[in-house]
């Protein structure tokens, strides 16, 4: 009993001690993220396009980041 | 699934709630408008059209966009030969949608239009999007719901309805200076009419020259009961197949981009997918871009994907001595097969100023893509083909010019 209350005593000075997590990129550092080599989608259009033909040959559909209407596969 | 939402929701809170505290604005949508030619070419189907993209921002709170889309369609697939024959029809889409930016939030609403001779469908969406953690974390969330119509071509009293929800969940990462990660969920809740009103299913008959024929409408059982098939789903061609009027569907996926250096980056996509019919796939993607000069920029891609498990009612060749079931298809997206493609882009950007936009893009895609299905069989008519396993080519191009505001 004595082992677990050292153990919790000490758990508990320990995340008393932990400082917040802060954000590690800082916006003066992201020069490279804003390139478009580093966009999931650049063009709106043509990826709404190629999901659309998946979505009508597959028979999956959902979590590909953009959504449609109809079905253009009758 | 009522628990999974609601796990969802607690989900959302609990992020908004820790982190809204430490976060800066956020941005709308980039100003652009977009004008696109896709063709796609295979398997005796050729369909193309234009689709052109508005996007223009109203004050600093509001963007608004409107999207025009065709799909012209010469279809001779397999499954059209099977029982029919080439026909010609035409798809058009409109889509309308406003985002609303409120410090490090986007709620954005959409609407769209679908119609074609015998298919209409209408979809109202809404997402709400949420930075946080210095911007280097967004969340987004999204339902929408969708109501079709379908009708079927030489069946003029013949209409029927489908609902389709989704409710989506996002959640995107900086990792590091060149490292951006992605988590996303969504799933697809249909209920209603969810078959084709053409297709028929294949059974073997042995007074049949080829084997097997197409049923359609009343059938007997080999104890000699006449049943008609699929009742409750009349119309079109009555019990060409039989699908549950139910299916819930949910899809997990993964993506990174890492930038090996200023001119290229790696992006990594996997995806899971299973539904209530018992389908289950993964696709995985990678694409690599490159920005060979300030101009101009190249992408080369490639994508699997792989449907393990095909619909538990599939069949490529019912037997109906073994007894009629509840549910039958003979629809090829609902049966086992891969998927190999592989792909390149080029983009061209235009610098100089023109009085409307900043600058511009030309960009040209090319897509190759190889089906190959695993127990869909090759049949038409014309006896002399024999029967073997289907698969088919597919060459996609996109060709677009894009301006900027």
């Amino acid at each position: 009993m004595k082992i677990f209350s050292l153990a919790f005593c000490i758990l508990f000075v320990s995340a008393c001690s932990i400082k917040p997590i802060e954000p590690w990129v800082k916006a003066h550092e992201r020069e490279l993220l804003s390139s478009p080599i580093m966009s999931f989608e650049r063009d709106p259009v043509s990826t709404r396009y190629i999901n659309h033909v998946y979505e009508a040959r597959e028979a999956a559909r959902g979590a590909e980041g953009s959504a449609g209407g109809g079905c253009g596969c009758n | 699934m009522v628990v999974t939402n609601r796990l969802l929701f607690l989900f959302s809170l609990f992020f908004l709630s820790i982190y809204a505290s430490i976060s800066s604005a956020a941005i709308l949508p980039e100003e652009r408008a977009d004008a696109l030619y896709h063709s796609y070419d295979g398997g005796g189907v050729t369909i193309d059209g234009p689709s052109v993209l508005l996007r223009k921002n109203v004050g600093e709170k509001f963007s608004f966009s409107g999207n025009y889309y065709v799909d012209m369609v010469t279809s001779a697939s397999v499954d059209v030969l099977a029982t029919a024959s080439e026909y010609t029809e035409e798809r058009t889409e409109y889509s309308f949608g406003v985002d609303y930016l409120n410090d490090r939030t986007i709620m954005s609403l959409s609407y769209t239009n679908s119609s074609e001779s015998d298919y209409d469908a209408n979809t109202i969406g809404f997402n709400i999007s949420q930075e946080f953690f210095g911007d280097l974390s967004t969340l987004t969330m999204g339902f929408a719901l969708g109501d079709d119509t379908v009708n079927a071509t030489g069946a003029d009293d013949f209409e029927a309805e489908a609902e389709r929800k989704r409710i989506s969940l996002g959640l995107s990462q900086i990792l590091s200076k060149r490292f951006i990660a992605s988590f996303s969920y969504e799933g697809v809740f249909d209920e209603g009419f969810l078959r084709n009103p053409y297709r028929l299913t294949r059974v073997a008959n042995a007074s049949d020259p080829r084997g097997y024929s197409y049923i359609q409408g009343n059938q007997t059982d080999a104890g000699g009961t006449t049943r008609t098939l699929c009742s409750g789903q009349e119309g079109g061609r009555q019990g060409g197949e039989c699908y549950p009027e139910t299916r819930n569907s949910e899809a997990f996926a993964v993506r990174g981009i890492y930038a090996f250096n200023e001119r290229s980056s790696l992006r990594a996509e996997y995806r899971l997918y299973q539904d209530s019919w018992d389908i289950e796939s993964n696709n995985i993607e990678l694409r690599y871009s490159h920005q060979i000069t300030d101009r101009w920029l190249a992408e080369f891609r490639t994508r699997t994907y792989q449907q393990s498990t095909g619909a538990f009612f599939y069949s490529d060749l019912l037997d109906l001595n073994e007894g009629i079931p509840e549910f039958y298809a003979r629809d090829k997206e609902l049966s086992e097969y891969s998927v190999q493609q592989f792909g390149l882009s080029i983009s061209y950007k235009f610098k100089s100023r023109h009085e409307f936009f900043n600058n511009s893009t030309i960009n040209f895609s090319w897509d190759h893509i190889t089906f190959d299905y695993d127990n869909f069989s090759e049949v038409d008519n014309d006896l002399s083909d024999g029967e073997s396993l289907y698969s088919l080519d597919a060459d996609i191009i996109r060709i677009f010019y894009s301006a900027f505001f």
